[in-house]
């Protein structure tokens, strides 16, 4: 196959990407660089506090930055069909490993929770990685959902199911309800029928309803959330303590540094809610340009997937851009008390390797997704038409990517390969 | 959704196709060659080449639609469709009822063509499920998800804007609840100590016990039991108190730091210990009536508590500090770190003294007491004060109260009837307008009277006290007129005055103002109006011998005591000032400069005939072996409702001055309705006790006899 041959331009040719493409290299590099400064600041006075060291997690953050962005790259250069080929065995080892998390002894567990594996001695949170994969997987089943056999269909649908049921057993509602509420939209964007589509909602209210009526953690949650006043140093102190924090940043902000409830009184301040320090630090209209900076980036993404003329490309733009941009609207839903309070992190923003990794994968999907859609030769040319350009400009890609598209090989489809 | 089958008449059936089945939006959308174009690209060709053949093939200005480019697709990134394997049957198509054939002569009834068109349109409206397995991709749904990120990023920025706008100042303040800590220190209220440095009120810690039943772990029975006995209340009491609400019962007030140490020890939960100052006045009820009380706010409620509340009242300044929620105090950016020691140590150890003296005031709350015992007396007031200064040595009032238990006092009590009730002097004020009179040369001191026992002025008989039965004395001096307390004998030298002059006299002794004592609720006395007083000659006449005006018992000590000091109107006081804790004065109170109202000359010759009502005249009880004693007494009547004297109801008074050497204290007992008796009677002998005290305690060396 030679994929890898692609490689070669890792560090070359950047500036022949498609427009969308660099343009959305350079919000994420900017989303990064802005997030890991607000993290500097959220994080210095309980890092200080409890290693010692300010820098603490800045440091740590900055290694998963590196690889992140290794892999953003890697990810771009490289054809979306490969990754689309990997994505089915990917999804059944991320299951494997998530299952079994749930064997006793196997998980790493914090506060009650089973969400992470130990990979030597760095604690890697299986179902944040497993969001990119779900992108692919589904973006490859739904684009070519008509032509599947019954079979295929219930192959996907299964896989998703146990992802998410494996997910809500850790337990995690919060990531489970973003990847049902992700998976739901990308579903929307292939066209399945509304029909069907508003069934699943109603099935996963339901499944949600059932879950939360059966933790009592989960249940106390929402009550909180409802009216975190009643309760501010009980269950309502998470939130209490962020909208404080919000509404004490006012118009302007307390300028880079200066929050005050960062300093203990908000919790997990470098995590969850690392919105609040940065809202109280930058005001409303520092808020309102983040979340302009996470809509513009979400715009262009979805430009790509109205652009593009393949449906499974499409689906894996609106995959990635559903997942970033719809966890970065949840995380801050859950810090404004407009949603119940769940632990989300905010992507590019808090601490978590997996999660910048996660981010950093989606990212470089939407990055790639972006090229080809600005591809106009199709990665597969029926006809000979594959060397001679279609008279349109070439945008970066190099001949050995497009080289063996024609060949009767590569033009099977990826679904019948790698769906049972 | 879903597409029916055929389509036998393509101007029916134009919804069931858009060109953008055409468009680039479809996977499947290769047209070129028929037998491997996608079904329903090869329907929408059908639908519109049937539409092409509709149109009038003549009419040259009808364009057709370019079908040839839609054919090719470039864009295809799947393989077409005749990739799928044989073996694999696309999936079964659901048959769908065809529509029956359109008539082409519609029935002439209207309700027939009516009935048809309902089964036509029922059928085209039946909901069918749709295949799961069908699939429509297009870009409206892309736009649908954006819409969806694009309407919860507007949600969150109106919420953003809400929070950080609309209820910032709130957050704000809560925020700032949070992030400081308030200390407010205790600081106690300063002591008041006497004359002497004997120790008035002090402020000592106290703790109101509070419960909050709905935070009880233990049953409420159990806990009353606990209680009972430490808090010193029955348990069906506290019982009773539990069943009253949920939350912040009050149980019991002022409890001391060892009875909130035992409570504490008890280690329940629901009971709250809440820390509070207390005041505590060691000597009880004897200066109740200068000191006041404070409530349970620390906040003076009568008396030198109220009027000096501000002095009393230290300002503790809140001590703030910013906070971690684990309770950690941060340092705080502007403040140095020597401030905060200095800040939290810094008290000043100031005392308000008082010029009252607790062992004199003692003695003069005993002869109270013994008078109002003896005489069933209603209330009764004495005042020692020092004439030179104006500084009140005893200032007490019987009945009064025990400030530690104001609560239970009788509210009545609480009235300083020596400051804030008016009466009328009677002959106790007969010797300030002999004073007048010789110091506006009206008299001379050797000048003589005559006193027929009555007089008759203008529509009234004044007669002499016991007239007719002790007749008129005839020719009487002036001494003789204020020993023997001649009514007559004083209207003949206020006759001396011209009217004006005379209300001038009264005028700059203070009548109708106030003493100016540094205690509140004082009352103004209260005279005739000056063109009342010109036109009444019924009213110069009693006013010469006290009648028909009204002062507080405060302000005759105060007119007393130009007597007594060589004729200066000073102003009387119970504060002395804050001093140092080496006794040292730190802050006096501003005192008006004295006015003079008499020479010396004059209140020598004054205080000489007010000698003589001890030595042989009313007060003979006053005498006091070895000195030398002036005084003067009065017996007035009260008047009732409807400004009428009422009979029996009297008030006693006696006015002293010692040493009448060298005049310096005006002691002045009055006796309010006592039951019979006289001024020399009823308010002498108390007086008496007094002056016995003030002799001793002041070491005032005895006289050489006259």
């Amino acid at each position: 196959m030679g994929w890898w041959r692609s490689l070669r331009q890792f560090r070359k040719n950047i500036k022949g990407w498609a427009a969308e493409a660099r343009v959305l290299r350079w919000l994420t590099l900017l989303w990064i660089v802005l997030g890991w400064a607000v993290l500097l600041s959220a994080s210095y006075a309980s890092a200080d506090l409890a290693y010692g060291d300010g820098l603490y997690y800045c440091k740590r953050q900055l290694i998963w930055i590196g690889i992140g962005l290794v892999l953003m790259q890697v990810i771009a250069v490289v054809p979306l069909r490969v990754w689309l080929r990997g994505a089915p065995w990917a999804v059944m080892c991320a299951l494997v490993v998530l299952w079994g998390l749930l064997i006793p002894g196997v998980g790493y567990e914090v506060n009650g929770a089973v969400r992470w594996v130990l990979v030597g001695s760095v604690p890697i949170q299986p179902s944040e990685l497993l969001k990119p994969m779900l992108v692919l997987h589904s973006a490859m089943a739904l684009g070519q959902w008509d032509r599947l056999r019954d079979r295929q269909r219930w192959f996907w649908l299964g896989s998703v199911a146990i992802a998410l049921i494996g997910i809500l057993l850790q337990p995690n509602l919060s990531t489970a309800s973003l990847c049902g509420i992700s998976l739901w939209l990308v579903s929307l964007a292939a066209g399945l029928p509304l029909t069907y589509l508003w069934g699943t909602a109603l099935g996963g209210g339901l499944l949600a309803v059932i879950s939360i009526s059966l933790r009592s953690y989960q249940q106390r949650r929402i009550i909180a959330f409802l009216n975190p006043w009643a309760d501010p140093q009980g269950n309502g102190y998470q939130l209490v303590q962020s909208l404080m924090a919000i509404g004490s940043g006012g118009v302007w902000g307390t300028g880079f540094g200066l929050s005050k409830q960062k300093l203990a009184n908000l919790p997990i301040q470098y995590t969850d809610f690392i919105f609040s320090v940065y809202a109280e630090e930058f005001g409303l209209v520092g808020s309102l340009l983040l979340l302009g900076l996470i809509a513009v980036y979400g715009g262009v993404g979805l430009w790509v997937a109205v652009k593009t003329q393949s449906v499974t490309v499409r689906l894996v733009a609106t995959g990635s851009v559903v997942f970033l941009v719809g966890q970065s609207l949840l995380n801050v839903g859950v810090a404004t008390g407009g949603l119940p309070t769940t632990g989300l992190p905010l992507p590019f923003f808090s601490y978590g390797g997996s999660s910048m990794l996660a981010s950093c994968i989606l990212a470089g999907l939407l990055t790639r997704a972006a090229r080809e859609s600005a591809a106009p030769v199709a990665t597969f040319p029926r006809q000979s038409g594959g060397s001679k350009n279609n008279g349109f400009k070439n945008n970066g890609f190099k001949n050995s990517d497009i080289k063996n598209n024609g060949s009767k090989k590569a033009s099977q489809s990826a679904a019948r390969q790698f769906f049972p | 959704m879903d597409r029916p089958e055929s389509q036998s008449n393509p101007f029916e059936s134009t919804p069931d196709f858009d060109l953008s089945d055409l468009g680039t939006s479809d996977p499947d959308g290769n047209m070129s060659a028929p037998d491997n174009g996608s079904r329903r690209s090869r329907q929408t060709l059908e639908k519109l080449e049937a539409l092409g053949n509709a149109l009038p093939e003549d009419g040259s200005t009808v364009t057709r639609l370019p079908l040839q480019p839609f054919d090719t697709n470039p864009y295809r990134d799947h393989p077409p469709r005749n990739t799928r394997p044989s073996n694999v049957t696309p999936f079964p198509r659901r048959d769908r009822p065809k529509p029956p054939e359109r008539t082409t002569t519609s029935p002439s009834n209207p309700v027939e063509r009516l009935k048809n068109l309902s089964t036509e349109a029922l059928r085209a409206l039946r909901w069918q499920w749709p295949d799961p397995r069908s699939i429509s991709p297009s870009r409206m749904r892309v736009l649908m998800v954006g819409m969806i990120l694009f309407g919860g990023t507007g949600l969150l920025s109106w919420r953003l804007f809400t929070l950080q706008v609309l209820q910032a100042a709130e957050l704000q303040a809560k925020a700032k609840g949070y992030q400081e800590l308030t200390i407010t220190p205790f600081v106690p209220r300063r002591s008041i100590v006497d004359h002497r440095g004997t120790v008035l009120a002090l402020d000592r810690r106290a703790y109101t016990l509070y419960a909050h039943p709905s935070l009880f772990k233990e049953r409420p029975g159990d806990i009353a039991e606990k209680l009972a006995p430490v808090v010193d209340m029955s348990t069906d009491e506290l019982m009773r108190i539990f069943a009253k609400g949920k939350t912040g019962l009050r149980l019991r007030n002022r409890l001391s730091e060892d009875t909130a140490s035992r409570v504490r020890s008890l280690n329940t939960d629901g009971l709250e210990l809440v820390q509070q100052a207390s005041r505590v006045y060691p000597q009880q009820e004897l200066m109740a009536d200068v000191l006041g009380y404070t409530d349970l706010d620390s906040k003076g409620q009568a008396g030198l508590e109220l009027r000096w509340q501000k002095l009393l009242q230290r300002k503790a300044d809140p001590l703030k500090f910013e906070r971690s929620s684990s309770g950690v105090i941060l340092a705080s950016p502007g403040q140095g770190d020597d401030d905060q020691p200095q800040q939290l140590t810094y008290l000043d150890d100031l005392k308000l003294k008082l010029t009252l003296d607790s062992r004199l005031q003692r003695a003069a709350r005993l002869a109270l007491d013994q008078t109002m015992d003896q005489y069933k007396a209603k209330k009764a007031t004495a005042i020692v004060m020092d004439a030179r200064t104006g500084a009140l040595r005893v200032l007490a009032n019987a009945p009064t109260y025990d400030p530690n238990r104001y609560f239970d006092a009788d509210v009545a009590n609480f009235r300083n009837w020596a400051v804030a009730d008016l009466y009328e002097p009677g002959s106790t004020f007969k010797p300030l307008v002999v004073a007048a009179a010789l110091e506006s040369k009206k008299i001379e001191p050797t000048e003589t009277f005559n006193d027929p026992g009555a007089i008759q002025i203008f529509d009234r008989l004044i007669k002499n006290y016991g007239y007719p039965r002790i007749p008129g004395r005839g020719t009487v001096s002036v001494e003789d007129i204020i020993q023997y307390s001649s009514n007559v004998g004083m209207v003949r030298i206020s006759q001396r005055f011209k009217p004006a002059e005379f209300y001038d006299w009264l005028q700059r002794m203070g009548l109708g103002d106030k003493s100016g004592v540094d205690l509140p609720f004082e009352t103004a006395s209260q005279v005739r109006s000056r063109a009342k007083f010109l036109r009444s000659p019924v009213d110069r006449a009693t006013n010469a011998f006290g009648q028909g005006f009204s002062v507080t018992p405060l302000q005759l000590v105060q007119m007393m005591g130009t007597l007594a000091n060589g004729g200066e109107l000073v102003t009387p006081h119970v504060v002395e000032g804050l001093m140092t804790d080496d006794n040292q004065p730190y802050w006096q109170p501003y005192r008006s400069q004295p006015t003079r109202l008499f020479s010396k000359i004059t209140t020598t010759q004054v205080v000489e005939m007010m000698e003589s009502v001890v030595q042989s005249g009313t007060a003979k009880a006053a005498q006091i072996p070895g000195y030398r004693i002036a005084g003067k007494t009065g017996t007035s009547q009260k008047i009732g409702s409807g400004g009428v004297y009422r009979k029996g109801a009297i008030i006693a008074s006696f006015v002293g001055i010692l040493p009448a050497s060298n005049p310096r204290y005006v002691v002045a007992v009055i006796v309010d309705e006592p039951q019979g008796g006289s001024g020399g009677k009823v308010a002498a002998p108390p007086a008496k006790m007094i002056m016995e005290t003030l002799i001793a305690l002041e070491r005032i060396p005895p006289d050489a006899k006259k």
